[in-house]
């Protein structure tokens, strides 16, 4: 009995160890090597100002947009759950229609919709608002743009689901005993949602660290990120080069997982915990 | 905690439809102060949209609702200044079980040290005093629903409802619970509205009863008023169990020896219980084939069949003057001609 549950475990955790450690075994060993063992990779990676300045920028531009998308799913997955319920699965299903289409096609109509030709910039120039095309693709806000467009529906299910789990008469308790609507969302429904909330945002965050499609096609030389860099070096068969760029990428975001987990949990009322 | 502002509620004609479903239909309640009163009935009797109506958690269609002198139909809830007990006990369960009950006098802007000790009293009086810190999850169902209870008066509101309170609990804690909200009742003297659809509830802490079927009121009235004295068929049998005989050509009632004084009576309710062996002088009785016998504990069941061929149910305790009935047997069986209850519809 007691060694029953570890057997009927072990197909499971085989296949995870095949499909998740050891290509990140093979990584780490392909960084350490150059042929020969070395830090040399990394040592590159570290004094190259460039390497570090495109790091910080993938940071920062994966924190905005999970930001971004958090201000924006989250009232959308809240007026989703507060709407009757025969309404909600024909406005999540609106909300999930875009993941159906791959990031590649979404990203080059996001370049139909933003080139100088595009939607936009005749909209502008019909309306007066500018002269000639303006530059919206290939530009910082692109990036932006397009990602936030990618990742959104991801954050709306995430803190939806969250939102659903929320039993919907501790609202109206919160309402009886004197709150009002908007309170009574401060005092009780937020609170309860916040974990749902963190979740989102991580995810988010993690599939942000990790683009480079977009940042390629419709921003500038500017607009690489890690996942480009990291591209690139395997174009010109720099694989240790490479391998060190993705072993920090990987590093870095789990720690910044780690540490907005550790901060939620110190914080944050999770229902898991309850259960536990 | 004194019972000074306890409020009678009134309803005024109030309806509610849902599209072509019409919940309650010009339904008419007025509940004195003080008053424990419950709406009592099956799903869908619209005890419940009746009690949504009186919280605010949803409006009438047509009528309007008092609480005091004050129409609230169109108040949010949090204006109504209610207490309330839910089904699902609605806990904070990111609070405390202080701060869940502090919650109602922080929503009113208390000041802390005036919380501080309300919520104590109000915890000694469900006695949970020294459970403050905890979480409601490590509670038991019970505790949280004497938690419930403490957040539900701790502002000493001047009406209390309670939404199917004890459905969600075990028969035993519920009948501990039931004391407690008796007690409560009377330490508090507020005016409570209980709903449930478990008569033996209604009728052990009710001052008095609505019965409800189909959006109307079928009788409102003292337990024992709507227990010995029903007006309808549907409150006949709703309300304990009982033989309903029909005054029909068949002749089951007269082979009874029921003889109704008015024309328009159509059946009779008999009680299992008022069915007795030994009888008194002046009981109406007639010859029963005994058909089965079942031993309850307390009470022996037989099952009889009278002589038109009715089946009959009676109840006898066990410390009765005669040993129980055997199956198969033929014997007397009366009751005293007042207990056989008229009923019109």
């Amino acid at each position: 009995m007691s060694i029953g549950p570890r057997l009927t475990l072990a197909p499971a955790v085989a296949l995870a160890l095949l499909l998740f450690a050891v290509p990140v075994a093979f990584v780490l060993r392909e960084s350490l090597f150059a042929p020969d063992l070395s830090l040399v990779h990394f040592e590159r990676f570290l004094t190259r100002g460039v390497y570090i300045a495109v790091f910080e920028k993938t940071l920062a531009v994966s924190a905005a947009v999970s930001t971004i998308c958090l201000l924006a799913g989250y009232p959308m997955a809240l007026f989703i759950v507060t709407r009757p319920p025969r309404w909600r699965p024909l406005l999540l299903f609106l909300v999930l229609v875009p993941m159906w289409m791959s990031i590649l096609v979404r990203t080059y109509a996001w370049m139909v919709v933003l080139g100088r030709e595009g939607i936009v910039n005749n909209l502008l120039q019909w309306l007066g608002l500018t002269d000639g095309p303006a530059t919206l693709l290939f530009t910082t806000g692109a990036v932006y743009v397009a990602m936030v467009q990618i990742l959104l529906p991801i954050m709306v299910v995430t803190c939806y689901s969250a939102m659903t789990e929320i039993d919907p008469g501790l609202v109206r308790a919160a309402r009886v005993f004197g709150a009002g609507p908007f309170r009574a969302f401060r005092e009780v429904f937020l609170p309860l949602s916040l974990e749902g909330a963190v979740t989102g945002w991580s995810v988010t965050f993690i599939l942000s660290m990790g683009f480079f499609i977009v940042p390629a096609l419709v921003g500038g030389r500017k607009d690489m990120l890690l996942g480009n860099m990291i591209v690139n070096q395997v174009g010109q068969g720099n694989w240790g080069f490479a391998a060190v760029m993705a072993i920090v990428l990987l590093a870095s975001t789990v720690a910044l997982l780690g540490i907005v987990r550790l901060v939620a949990s110190r914080f944050l009322y999770s229902p898991r915990e309850e259960q536990a | 905690m004194s019972g000074e502002g306890r409020a009678p509620v009134r309803f005024e004609k109030v309806s509610r439809r849902f599209g072509d479903v019409v919940a309650l239909d010009g339904f008419d309640l007025e509940i004195a102060a003080g008053e424990f009163v419950t709406l009592l009935g099956p799903s869908g009797s619209g005890k419940t949209t009746a009690l949504n109506i009186l919280a605010g958690f949803d409006r009438a269609t047509s009528g309007e609702v008092f609480i005091g002198d004050r129409a609230v139909g169109g108040l949010p809830p949090e204006k109504r200044n209610v207490g309330m007990v839910f089904q699902s006990f609605a806990l904070f369960p990111h609070m405390s079980v202080f701060d869940n009950v502090a919650f109602p006098l922080r929503m009113r802007k208390f000041a802390r040290q005036e919380i501080a000790g309300r919520v104590a009293r109000a915890l000694e009086m469900v006695r949970l005093g020294g459970y403050g810190d905890r979480r409601p999850s490590a509670l038991s169902g019970g505790q949280r629903q004497r938690v419930a209870l403490a957040r539900a008066v701790v502002a000493e509101p001047p009406v209390l409802l309670m939404d199917e309170s004890l459905s969600a609990l075990d028969l035993k804690l519920r009948e501990d619970l039931q004391e407690e909200i008796r007690r409560l009742h009377h330490q508090l003297g507020t005016t409570v509205v209980f709903v449930t659809h478990d008569q033996g509830e209604a009728l052990t802490l009710s001052d008095r009863i609505a019965l409800m079927n189909r959006g109307r009121i079928c009788q409102f009235d003292t337990p024992t008023a709507l227990y010995d004295r029903p007006v309808s068929r549907f409150v006949a049998d709703f309300i304990g169990r009982t033989n309903i005989v029909p005054v029909d050509a068949a002749g089951h009632a007269a082979a009874l020896g029921i003889s109704p004084d008015a024309a328009t009576v159509k059946a009779v309710s008999l009680r299992p219980e008022k069915l007795r062996r030994a009888l008194h002088p002046g009981d109406l009785a007639f010859d029963a084939i005994v058909e089965d016998v079942a031993f309850h504990g307390a009470t022996v069941e037989s099952r009889l069949r009278s002589p038109t061929g009715f089946v009959l149910r009676m109840s006898e305790t066990r410390s009765g003057p005669l040993p129980p009935p055997s199956s198969g047997e033929t014997t007397k069986v009366g009751f005293a001609a007042g207990d056989a209850v008229p009923l019109y519809d």
